[in-house]
């Protein structure tokens, strides 16, 4: 599939990824970036300093890359230190509109497909698109609207799933129906999903549930058996804003939510905080989430074997409560399991990590590994093969890679 | 050519008239909406000492935080003396539309403020280092200037009870 650049050896692959992470982690502490690149033609930072960015099979690194008008497709094969020339998703230049809570994203599926997801204003504010490549990058499809009614109803906080086989899921939050229960609260919308493969293109939207707290983002993973599971902010009984789990069962009905975290959070406001969930190969979902409920205050980790019904208890606080710890990601891979999230310090914005080596029962001590002022995304976490990475976007220095993998 | 001098001065009368209309209600609207940024907070803090303030953190996306709008226009048509400081936490950007969404509200009138600086979590340290960012944000003082701090959407017995400190 890689036509238009040299695959390297097996054996420089090797020294790559003994060298890489050390180069990265030694250009970090000498206080440059880990892996800036220059921004080609442009200009100098992303819009908002948002990058989104996926592991290929072959340990290709992908970027998506926003503008005001246009958004950008770019390859890395030696770990984000030189990027190739920018491939043009949006062939007419769109107003895009994206926030470190609503970021674009990208995907790369088993068979390389390159799946890119990204919003822009139209009829409605911040409305979804979704486009691939199937040729690396070159040509890309025509950029399609991911609802039915994007023109009147507003879509948004959209996750994107691809399964083994190459089917790619969609999950946002829609303003349609807007039959919710007044009195628990404001800002209550449902959850919709389609789905989108070749050989039978998009579906019809389908509703999962409504009582979707509207401004945090959602988070999805797959089972071991290619289901998604959905964790998301929910607007409960007496207008409480906890987190709750629902599932594709293997009848393909969802599931009811299940309430998997009580933080008793009873507020009518818009948190802009979304939690996390990674799924490890036997089936404990592992969860991080933000509160500042009854019961706990901050960000917490806790995992399930079941789906929701059972939690580990109590929750696992993350961070330093002073400072404001906030955006939590998590990825398990096999045993490990690794957390990433941000703090600040009223000057600078820190990102802290912390590993496990037995499926979450214990904990390494937290350390902080990058640091930058100014405005930057939210850390994210990416999984190449059994290594784990962060990846984080800053406007003042771009997009940073740190091998973060425990062996 | 009477007739015509008839219209004509009653064209010009009616344009006077609308003119004067024109200026005197941009004159109350008086919606110029102002860039926050490192210290801003303070400086209108301070210019109120001796006197109870609101100051509502909003957003144009925030649906909790427009609904809030309804109370703080009833608060605002029985206490129009209270002053009550809008700063909405959108990107400077989006001005227009902070402008047009307190037009709508009938909350033109209220002191407004937007957002400058690229990096709003800085900004919202230096206003409350406890603050996550979440909205509405609605910080009540006194005439002291002690500060109570509210998160998400209240009643107005809510904003009652907090004025009465």
């Amino acid at each position: 599939m890689l036509k238009f650049f040299q695959k390297p050896t097996s054996s420089q692959l090797t020294w790559l990824f003994i060298l890489a992470p050390l180069l990265l982690t030694a250009c970090q502490s000498t206080g440059k970036t880990a892996s800036l690149s220059p921004y080609h033609d442009h200009g100098n930072t992303a819009l908002k300093g948002i990058i989104a960015t996926d592991f290929a099979p072959d340990g290709t690194l992908w970027r998506l890359f926003p503008t005001e008008k246009n958004i950008f497709v770019e390859y890395s094969t030696d770990l984000g230190r030189s990027f190739s020339q920018s491939f043009k998703v949006n062939p007419k230049k769109q107003k895009i509109n994206i926030w470190a809570e609503n970021p674009p994203i990208i995907k790369v599926s088993r068979s390389g497909r390159i799946h890119v997801l990204y919003y822009a204003d139209e009829d409605q504010r911040a409305t979804t698109y979704f486009s691939y490549s199937d040729d690396q990058g070159r040509t890309f499809s025509t950029p399609m609207l991911v609802s039915d009614e994007a023109a009147t109803a507003m879509h948004y906080m959209d996750q994107m799933l691809v399964d083994s086989t190459g089917k790619v899921y969609f999950f946002w939050h829609d303003t349609r129906h807007g039959r919710h229960d007044q009195k628990l609260g404001s800002g209550i919308v449902s959850l919709y999903y389609t789905t989108f493969d070749s050989l039978n293109g998009r579906l019809e939207d389908q509703k999962i549930t409504g009582g979707i707290c509207s401004c945090c983002r959602t988070a999805t993973a797959l089972t071991p058996d290619d289901k998604p599971v959905i964790l998301a902010r929910m607007v409960l009984e007496k207008g409480i804003r906890d987190h709750a789990l629902i599932r594709l069962l293997d009848n393909n009905q969802w599931s009811k939510p299940i309430q998997a975290i009580t933080d008793d959070w009873r507020v009518d406001a818009c948190p802009e905080h979304g939690p996390a969930i990674s799924i490890d190969d036997q089936g404990r979902s592992h969860l991080v989430w933000f509160t500042l409920g009854e019961q706990r205050q901050g960000i917490f980790y806790a995992h399930t074997d079941d789906y929701g019904h059972h939690v580990s208890h109590p929750p696992l606080a993350l961070g330093d409560p002073s400072e404001l710890p906030g955006h939590p990601d998590v990825l398990a891979i096999d045993n490990r399991v690794y957390l990433t999230w941000q703090q600040f310090d009223g000057q600078q914005t820190d990102i802290m990590v912390q590993h496990s080596t037995d499926r979450g029962h214990s904990w390494s001590k937290h350390k902080q590994v990058l640091s930058v002022s100014g405005r930057s995304a939210h850390p994210k976490l990416l999984r190449k093969n059994k290594k784990a990475f962060l990846m984080w976007s800053t406007e003042a220095k771009g997009l940073q890679l740190i091998n973060i993998t425990h062996d | 050519m009477t007739n015509a001098m008839t219209m004509s001065r009653f064209t010009i009368f009616i344009s006077t008239l609308l003119l004067f209309f024109s200026v005197t209600l941009s004159a109350n609207e008086a919606n110029t909406t102002n860039a926050l940024k490192l210290g801003s907070y303070q400086t209108i803090v301070e210019q109120q000492a001796g006197h109870p303030l609101v100051v509502v953190f909003w957003s144009i996306t925030c649906a909790s935080c427009l609904k809030e709008m309804a109370t703080i226009k009833e608060i605002h048509q029985e206490q129009p003396h209270l002053p009550i400081v809008m700063i909405s936490i959108d990107d400077i950007s989006e001005t227009p539309l902070v402008q047009a969404t307190l037009k709508d509200k009938g909350l033109s009138d209220l002191e407004s403020w937007v957002f400058a600086e690229s990096n709003a979590q800085r900004l919202r340290y230096e206003i409350d280092s406890k603050w996550y960012g979440e909205i509405p944000r609605l910080y009540f003082f006194d005439a002291d200037q002690n500060r109570r701090g509210i998160s998400g959407k209240i009643s107005k017995a809510d904003w009652l009870e907090l004025l009465a400190g």
